[in-house]
């Protein structure tokens, strides 16, 4: 072939090949389960499974993962990305509010944009980091640490836009990965340590303009402000600070809503303080609540809902019905009726001392004195909650939820709490018990009960996410370093590999090429494992 | 969502730059604010430093200089965030002033005059050797280092804490010093002291000083041993010579004999 001739045909190739490696369709995002190779979003799909229907890796033949590359960001500070992969590149995020796209194949860095966080911003509650960006046709969404949304191309990381979503002066900052939408950006907010009024935002994905602002924490005259005491809901926390789901047929956004503030010392917000440590429902056009509900109302622990929902159709005593799943913080896993909200069900899993049980419209029924005090009260779990935000996994063929699962309690303490712009607003805290009685594991939960199926214990307190397989297998870390594979069915524990970095994010799945990768963030690197070669690759050979 | 550990930087940063307040020095704060720093010292700091700061589980702090934090800064900083790699750990509740005031009380604790302490130190010294501590205890570098070094133990501890541990130890033993009982494949016993552990693995220090490290999947058992069985009572000691083993140890206060 002449050189003539193979400009020609690279010219062809690219033309022909730019729409594939150009654009994540809306459709693309909406069938994302149909398409295991990439993963294109936060959680996998809008219905936050992380569950691939990859099935190259099994319980059989788990024991042979091996590290494929390893890319380290070369920054101090924790990696808590979800990558994304879409056409043979991943995106990742790296602290505090840095972007990066590198060669999913060998972990080679294509190129990095770093938006350039001033030191002096604000951080009050969370670490300095990032868990994510969102992508849509040929651009990429993340929030900084300073509180803007940015919109980069893919292809080259140079930047689109750039709208400013709040002040940082006053604690606003965005750690969590964006949703992507048809034509529009849905990124939430945290800030809630600090006092900030929470709330849930809309963008549209061409401009940057603004399409509607859903507050956490309702205004003056608005339904549900009278379950706040004087002002108190002008600094009543509701942070939005993990990415919620999505159902395109009913048109609705499903997102977690943070804790109160001040976090323990309840004195000055009387009653429930909507819409805080729920889950609410919006139109995704509109912004508008269709409903909402409250996990536990007048929190005074630091329990916030900001855990994954995930959306479940099953049959529901003898119909079919869609539902939203939900291990929360405070120790019970919740099924409700994502229609309309409605409590069916909730299941206690992990040890808890402070409620006597939730009644029948979902309610708790609090056990006395569990309150913080000025002496410290014992209570069960403990501050970071019995989970937290650290992704479980549905395994849709069991009906499984896998839960990273805390056992721990904490002294919790009650103070003073004096709003000041820009500083921790908490009242109170905790002094962590004697390290013996506490623990960790990955427990496998009936959807539709709750029911415990089995669990696989851990050392210390999950802060790991999980990732469930169509090959059987759920993959999970640990504080210590431990990257593990566990039997779906079983729990029994499969594979390990020291990472050598404590694993704070959630591992998720693509393929290229035939082969099946899993990567995963820990310590300050990303990691990607693939099966080594055995007697026949892929094959049942153990 | 308080991820516990993250809102210390910028309660600092409010600490050391936010109020007027902060710039003035600890050892200027109001009687009222001492007060309150005194309470709220009772509360979170009194188990470990003992009432008044004369120490306990946690070091005296009844002293001229404490070593970590001549400076104000350095003292809010470790009331703030605790010192890495010491029991001394991040406070987890307090707010920007029951921090700046605990700070004022700890400044105002003054000088206690040395304790006058019952027992012989060099009567203490020959029991301690004739004793066997060394076999697993380091004190200006001789021993093995099964449990804690102990040659500033004078500075870390106070009398009363010592007394307890040797008298009575699983009831304050360092849960960093946990001993391990396990049974290889192959039949071999080994016992330790845990030096790290994961949920899969474990490393330790066998009875002969020696680094070992195990998976425990392969092991036919393993065990943490109870905290009642971790090490010998010394309960049969008499009064005197307990006297006598506390007034040694609280002499030991490291390389430079005193300088604090």
């Amino acid at each position: 072939m002449t050189t003539r001739r193979l400009v020609g045909a690279a010219i062809l190739l690219t033309v022909a090949a730019a729409p594939a490696l150009g654009q994540v369709s809306y459709s693309r995002l909406l069938n994302a389960a149909d398409e295991p190779d990439v993963w294109l979003t936060y959680s996998g799909n809008y219905r936050s499974e992380r569950f691939t229907r990859l099935d190259q890796i099994t319980a059989a033949n788990v024991s042979r993962l091996r590290p494929a590359w390893i890319y380290q960001t070369g920054t101090v500070g924790r990696v808590e990305v979800t990558p994304l992969v879409a056409d043979g590149v991943m995106y990742i995020a790296e602290p505090p509010s840095t972007i990066a796209a590198l060669d999913a194949h060998t972990g080679r860095r294509l190129w990095r944009y770093d938006p350039i966080v001033p030191d002096e911003t604000l951080n009050i509650g969370f670490p300095r980091t990032n868990r994510g960006v969102a992508i849509l046709g040929d651009t990429l969404f993340f929030g900084t640490l300073d509180a803007r949304l940015i919109a980069l191309d893919r292809t080259h990381g140079d930047v689109r836009w750039t709208v400013p979503i709040a002040d940082n002066a006053v604690g606003y900052a965005v750690t969590a990965a964006p949703l992507a939408v048809d034509g529009k950006v849905i990124v939430g907010i945290s800030g809630g340590e600090a006092g900030v009024r929470g709330f849930l935002d809309a963008y549209d994905a061409e401009t940057g303009e603004r399409l509607w602002r859903w507050w956490s924490v309702p205004a003056e005259g608005e339904p549900g402000n009278d379950t706040w005491g004087g002002d108190s809901w002008k600094t009543g926390g509701g942070a939005t600070w993990l990415t919620g789901s999505y159902d395109a047929e009913l048109g609705l956004l499903y997102w977690p809503i943070g804790n109160p503030a001040p976090d323990w010392n309840g004195d000055s917000r009387p009653g429930d303080n909507l819409y805080t440590d729920s889950l609410v429902a919006l139109d995704v056009n509109t912004g508008e609540m269709r409903w909402y509900f409250q996990y536990t109302p007048h929190d005074v622990h630091d329990w916030d809902a900001n855990q994954i929902p995930v959306l479940v159709d099953a049959e529901w005593e003898g119909s079919p019905r869609k539902l939203v799943i939900h291990a929360n913080r405070n120790a019970f896993y919740y099924v409700l009726d994502r229609e309309t909200g409605q409590f069916l069900r909730a299941t206690q899993y992990a040890t808890q001392t402070w409620a006597e049980r939730i009644d029948e419209n979902g309610r708790p029924v609090r056990i006395p004195g569990t309150s913080p005090s000025e002496e410290g009260t014992l209570v069960w779990p403990s501050l970071a909650g019995a989970t937290n935000w650290y992704s479980p996994a549905y395994d849709p063929d069991r009906m499984s939820l896998f839960v990273p699962t805390r056992e721990m309690s904490s002294i919790y303490f009650k103070s003073e709490a004096e709003y000041e712009p820009g500083t921790p607003f908490l009242g109170g805290g905790e002094r962590r018990p004697d390290a013996d009685e506490t623990y960790g594991a990955v427990r496998a939960l009936d959807a539709l009960t709750g029911d415990l199926k089995w669990e696989f214990r851990q050392l210390t307190p999950a802060v790991s996410g999980v990732l469930a397989t169509a090959g059987g297998v759920v993959i999970s870390g640990t504080q210590e370093g431990n990257l593990f594979a566990l039997d779906a069915d079983s729990g029994e524990a499969l594979w390990d590999f020291y990472v050598g970095g404590g694993v704070r994010a959630a591992p998720m799945s693509f393929s290229l090429n035939g082969t099946q990768y899993i990567s995963v963030a820990a310590g300050q690197s990303i990691f990607t494992f693939a099966l080594a070669p055995g007697a026949e690759a892929g094959g049942n050979d153990e | 969502m308080r991820t516990p550990g993250t809102a210390r930087a910028a309660t600092l940063a409010a600490l050391l730059l936010a109020a007027p307040a902060a710039a003035q020095p600890l050892a200027d704060a109001s009687s009222e604010d001492v007060t309150h720093g005194k309470r709220v010292f009772e509360i979170h700091c009194a188990r470990c430093h003992g009432l008044d700061g004369v120490g306990g589980e946690g070091p005296n702090l009844m002293r001229e200089n404490l070593r970590r934090s001549t400076e104000d800064a350095a003292l809010l900083e470790i009331v703030d965030n605790g010192i890495a790699g010491t029991d001394m750990p991040a406070h987890g509740s307090l707010n920007t002033r029951e921090i700046r005031n605990v700070a004022a009380y700890v400044r105002s604790l003054g000088v206690a005059p040395r304790e006058e302490l019952p027992g012989d130190p060099v009567a203490g010294k020959e029991l301690y050797d004739m004793t066997l501590c060394s076999t697993c205890h380091i004190t200006n570098g001789e021993g093995i280092a099964l449990g804690p070094d102990l040659s500033d133990v004078g500075l870390l501890r106070g009398s009363a804490f010592l007394r307890e541990s040797i008298q009575d130890p699983p009831k304050v033993v360092n849960p960093r010093y946990r001993t391990v009982l396990l049974e290889t494949a192959d039949s071999r016993t080994v016992m330790g002291v845990r030096t790290a552990e994961d949920t899969f693995t474990i490393q330790m220090i066998d009875e002969a000083g020696r680094h070992r490290s195990f998976r425990k999947s392969e092991l036919r058992e393993f065990q943490l041993l109870p905290e009642e069985s971790m090490m010998m009572s010394y309960a049969d000691f008499t009064d005197e010579e307990l006297n006598d083993l506390v007034a040694y140890l609280m002499t030991l206060r490291g390389p430079e004999g005193g300088s604090e």
